[in-house]
């Protein structure tokens, strides 16, 4: 695996096995942020929201939107 | 449906890819270029300026604009279009992404821009470089910033909330973002070819303001 920068942020490139974690990697780099940040370093949408500059209810529709999105890759993949 | 749970694991094992992926110290040894220096110190001194640094949120839909913008701008002037090469512009569904790309050619502009024309009461309060408050004793404000060659910085915004629109003034073609919530922030944004300094204004105002506005943006002297 290795990261290649792009506009939109880190697209990250994994040749592992499909596993719910691979679909975050695919996730487009502000959801993947969003996602990553919340549920893994723990943060609120609040004080995400203030760390990436944008206002709290983007930080939902992040949130929200990421988790659909990733439901969806997660589908493609067959994983649920 | 993915359980939070779930979530927290799956979260947990991509970001051990993530950092696994990175290279090790050792092979970080790396003198930064002088832009990305510039560009550090800016960022330490917004770190330091927390009164100013809470209005950047506004500076958000400055990039909202440039996807259709400057496609009309390159078929309308010919002479700009090289010069706008240098603009990248990258959108999806959900925001749009903007980096200025290169800059071999491109001469550093060191000027610094104000709006010489400002709506009665207003008055400039806050100043860091490219980033200027105005406000008015109502409180309400209008932000003027713009973006020269040598930030060379990447931004997204999210494209929800805002009507764009296609304009013209002074022989300028600007995007002009409106925003649904009458309350909430409408912005313009349009590149001057000569310069390659993307410029924007955004505040709670009509679309004559605005106009008015971005016709009063001058050089400090």
């Amino acid at each position: 695996m290795e990261l290649n920068e792009e506009i939109t942020g880190y697209k990250i490139e994994y040749s592992g096995p499909s596993t719910i974690a691979s679909c975050i990697l695919k996730l487009p780099a502000r959801y993947r942020e969003v996602i990553l940040l919340k549920y893994h370093h723990g943060y609120s949408l609040k004080e995400i929201a203030k760390m990436l500059e944008i206002s709290e209810s983007n930080a939902i529709k992040l949130d929200q939107r990421g988790k659909k999105k990733l439901e969806q890759l997660c589908k493609e993949e067959g994983l649920l | 449906m993915i359980s939070e749970e779930l979530l927290k694991e799956a979260t947990k094992e991509a970001n051990q890819i993530i950092t696994d992926s990175l290279p090790a110290d050792e092979f970080c040894s790396h003198e930064f270029s002088k832009d990305f220096q510039n560009k550090m110190k800016r960022v330490v001194r917004k770190g330091n300026h927390p009164a100013l640094y809470r209005y950047s949120k506004h500076v958000a839909s400055f990039f909202l604009i440039l996807l259709v913008g400057v496609a009309s701008f390159l078929t309308f002037n010919v002479e700009a279009r090289n010069k706008l090469w240098n603009w990248i512009i990258t959108a999806d569904t959900y925001g749009v992404t903007y980096i200025f790309k290169n800059r071999t050619g491109v001469e550093d502009i060191d000027t610094d821009y104000y709006l010489s024309k400002l709506p009665a009461s207003y008055q400039e309060k806050e100043r860091l470089d490219d980033f200027v408050v105005y406000s008015n004793t109502d409180g309400q404000t209008i932000c003027f910033a713009y973006e020269t060659s040598s930030d060379k910085g990447v931004s997204w915004v999210s494209l929800e909330d805002v009507q764009r629109e296609i304009i013209t003034f002074n022989d300028y073609e600007a995007d002009l973002y409106t925003a649904l919530n009458p309350e909430d922030d409408s912005a313009i944004i349009w590149i001057d070819p000569d310069t390659n300094i993307l410029f924007y204004i955004s505040g709670c105002l009509s679309t004559e303001e605005l106009i008015d506005l971005a016709n009063s943006v001058a050089p400090a002297k």
